[in-house]
């Protein structure tokens, strides 16, 4: 396993951490609006993740690419075997897409509430799926020797990765909600920090619920993970990610809740990526059938090559986004934004 | 269901569908920029009037696009395993950049332009009409760059049986992408420009009819199709030499293919250009052909009397399914010819100086309208020939299409997602019309 391959390990992990916080909240964001009954506070929402959600989605691409580039087996594993869930969520982030475009361009009241809809599902789905499929590489596969899944096509339906669906539902939920007070007025930001401190309790319950099965579900990970260390710094930052939203939420203060949820999902991520390293698909059948970063790396040519790229790549997508939020800062306005 | 039918029906359909969206954004970039760029020198108010309206519809097809698109990468791990595992180091590379360096700046960029006019200024609105118009040609880039290096692959090395990147620049520019891709993006801007001129056409026209005619907008929406027709009708001169540029290169590096395009199974001299005829591989012939004597030859050669090879010098397994792809290339050529004349006349009758004001040639709008799927066509039956034409091959010379495939992924439930699939696209088909048009409607 060369330093290469473990370098690009860490950037894979931090494109689709970042993809969590950014994409993160504009799905937490759409989940309220199907949730929302006050047509004002819906056409708000809306208009705070109109302008970034496309630019937010562009993380998930660079990730899964960074993924196929270096570790192709696993890429392949991971959408194959997946299948049907992989295909759910692609099909929801199609309706999201449609949802959000399209809802501000009618008066028809049958299509608006057919959009609502696939702006709510297109958010619920994903927020949903993305738990699923990240619970489901956690606990491993039922991979045999020759890298197959064994059994039935419905293994992603454990206890476990069920958990952590609902998990990543709730955390998304409230990061949207405090991206949605952040980006409100005095009035209805106290509204929305009172569905954030819901979603944190909720999420919170959730957590406990997977941080006490996990000794269980995941043994196999906590007994061979060489980097337990990593883990346990992440789960702390994590911990104090969360506290802090719960007392920024008590303290109403809607930017630092949002800061501090960013932080609680950056380390998420990182405590999953530390668990898993240097395996990236385990396998439930066992330890040898795994995809580890040793079996699926791109040869040190290929990994160098592509890491210039990506030092040119990744710090332009930091500064697209960075303009992009500058030109959009503060309350978003109605509908009457766009031309 | 065969794994290998599922993976193409899948790819094929759900790229097929998605390139209608992408060569419609490269085109309206253009016209926003150079729009944008005569309003920012200080032109007349209409140059805004031609950008807004022209962003407002390119904001839609640009989310349709991202949607649509976004489905591809996930399909190479679905159902393209073999493909994935033998090509990664050169296509994931390639994906990646195209959404950081492309994608990222096309969506940063064009939020401004649909929502930011009062809130920047107007150079960094005029920069950001050129950064949407960079993003997006980024993004055909490497799209085209890969597609060129599945049909001519270069800049890597083999090692344990899987491709790997040696020399990204030779793997970028491989042999046949610096042509693919000024006829892909010339043909997109013709698409692009027929399909605003469509919308301009239906403007003037209801205008005409029923609305209180507003003169600033109906003077905006003419002005406008004179700077489309203008980029079709140059666009269109240039395709024909573009596109025989690319055949040049498909004889050179898939010479088995250029006879399959042609439909010329035996060798000889003086060998025709064929027009148009009915392919029947099975006995190696075209029937009905019209055809130039001694036109392939010479359009290949310059000399007249040089010598074709046919399809017969090649084993047949090694034959792309040649009546498909002669039609359908031949079918290109056909629709290229409309769109020249159509951009003729619309340059003619919307050019400063017309006799009649273009909003009285109503014929003419009217038969603009449905002119505008001649360029699409033309894109699709183009893409259809040149992916099919590669065939047996994924990678040509590397993988094999049937080796490319994830084993095994031809159950029921990928069957019935491709039927999923399919409904959703004609869903969403009819509502992006429907949308475009609302949008169109409001006029500029």
């Amino acid at each position: 396993m060369s330093f290469l391959a473990i370098l690009w390990f860490c950037l894979v992990a931090f494109l689709l951490a970042v993809f969590a916080v950014l994409d993160g909240f504009d799905l937490g964001a759409g989940i309220l609006y199907g949730l929302e009954k006050d047509g004002e506070r819906k056409k708000r929402i809306l208009a705070s993740i109109s302008p970034v959600w496309s630019g937010n989605e562009v993380w998930l691409l660079a990730g899964l690419g960074s993924l196929l580039a270096a570790f192709a087996p696993a890429y392949s594993a991971l959408l194959s075997s997946l299948y049907v869930p992989v295909i759910l969520v692609l099909m929801a982030i199609l309706f999201r897409a449609f949802g959000v475009e399209l809802r501000t361009k009618t008066d028809n009241p049958a299509l608006i509430r057919l959009f609502d809809l696939l702006i709510f599902i297109g958010s619920a789905i994903p927020a949903w799926g993305i738990g699923l499929v990240a619970g489901n590489v956690l606990v491993g596969f039922p991979l045999d020797a020759g890298g197959a899944v064994q059994g039935s096509w419905l293994f992603f339906l454990n206890p476990f990765a069920l958990g952590t669906s609902l998990a990543s539902l709730a955390s998304f939920t409230l990061h949207g909600a405090t991206y949605v007070a952040l980006k409100s007025e005095a009035q209805d930001r106290a509204v929305f920090l009172g569905r954030s401190m819901k979603a944190l309790a909720a999420f919170a319950a959730l957590a406990v619920a997977c941080a006490v099965a996990s000794p269980f579900a995941l043994s196999a990970r906590f007994a061979s993970s060489p980097s337990l260390l990593g883990f346990w710094i992440f789960a702390v930052l994590g911990l104090v990610g969360y506290s802090g939203v719960f007392s920024d939420l008590r303290a109403k203060r809607a930017g630092g809740s949002f800061m501090a949820s960013a932080i609680g999902l950056l380390s998420i991520v990182g405590m999953s990526a530390s668990l898993l390293f240097p395996v990236l698909i385990p396998s439930r059948l066992g330890k040898e059938n795994g995809i580890t970063i040793l079996s699926a790396a791109a040869s040190d040519k290929s990994l160098a090559v592509m890491l210039v790229l990506a030092l040119v790549g990744v710090p332009l997508i930091v500064i697209y986004t960075i303009i992009a939020y500058r030109s959009f800062r503060g309350v978003a306005a109605g509908r009457g934004e766009a031309h | 269901m065969d794994p290998v039918l599922v993976a193409r029906a899948q790819f094929g359909i759900s790229l097929g569908f998605h390139y209608l969206f992408p060569q419609t954004t490269l085109g309206l970039c253009l016209i926003v920029l150079l729009a944008e760029w005569r309003h920012f020198l200080g032109g007349e108010e209409s140059w805004q009037r031609i950008s807004d309206f022209t962003t407002r519809i390119l904001a839609v097809v640009f989310a349709f696009g991202i949607a649509t698109g976004l489905v591809l990468p996930f399909t190479f791990g679905m159902h393209w395993g073999g493909f994935s595992m033998m090509a990664s180091s050169v296509v994931g590379p390639q994906l990646a950049l195209e959404s950081m360096l492309a994608f990222a700046l096309e969506s940063a960029f064009l939020a401004i332009l649909a929502f930011g006019r009062k809130r920047v200024s107007k150079g960094f609105y005029l920069a950001s009409a050129f950064l949407v118009f960079l993003g997006s040609h980024l993004s055909a880039f490497f799209i085209v760059s890969v597609n060129s290096w599945m049909e001519t692959p270069a800049g890597y090395a083999i090692q344990d049986g899987k491709v790997i990147l040696t020399d990204w620049l030779a793997a970028t520019f491989n042999p046949s992408f610096g042509v693919r891709f000024l006829h892909t993006v010339s043909a997109a801007w013709i698409s692009g420009s027929f399909f605003f001129m469509a919308l301009c056409a239906g403007l003037l026209l209801s205008r005409a009819k029923a609305d209180a005619p507003d003169g600033a907008a109906r003077g905006a929406t003419a002005k406008g199709m004179a700077m489309a027709a203008t980029i079709a009708l140059s666009m269109a001169i240039l395709q024909p030499f573009l596109g025989h540029a690319q055949i040049m290169d498909v004889l050179r590096h898939q010479p088995v293919k250029d006879a399959a395009y042609e439909g010329i199974f035996r060798s000889q001299e003086g060998a025709p250009l064929i027009g148009f005829g009915i392919p029947d591989a099975e006995n190696g012939r075209i029937l009905l052909p019209l055809s130039i004597p001694k036109g392939l030859s010479l359009l290949e050669s310059g000399n007249p009397n040089s010598r074709v090879r046919g399809l017969e010098e090649f084993p047949k397994e090694d034959w792309p399914p040649v009546n498909v792809i002669f039609t359908t290339f031949h079918l290109m050529v056909s629709l290229a010819g409309v769109c020249v004349a159509a951009a003729f006349f619309a340059f003619l009758f919307s050019r400063k100086g017309a006799k009649k004001p273009l909003a009285s040639r109503r014929l003419f709008l009217t038969i603009l309208i449905p002119a505008a799927a001649a360029p699409y066509l033309a894109n699709e039956f183009g893409w259809i020939g040149a992916e099919i034409g590669r065939q047996p091959w994924a990678v040509y010379g590397l993988v094999k299409t049937t080796a490319g495939v994830t084993p095994g992924q031809g159950g029921g439930y990928a069957t019935f997602t491709l039927v999923a699939f399919v409904l959703v696209y004609v869903l969403l088909a009819v509502l992006a019309a429907r949308f475009i048009l609302a949008s169109a409607r409001k006029g500029m």
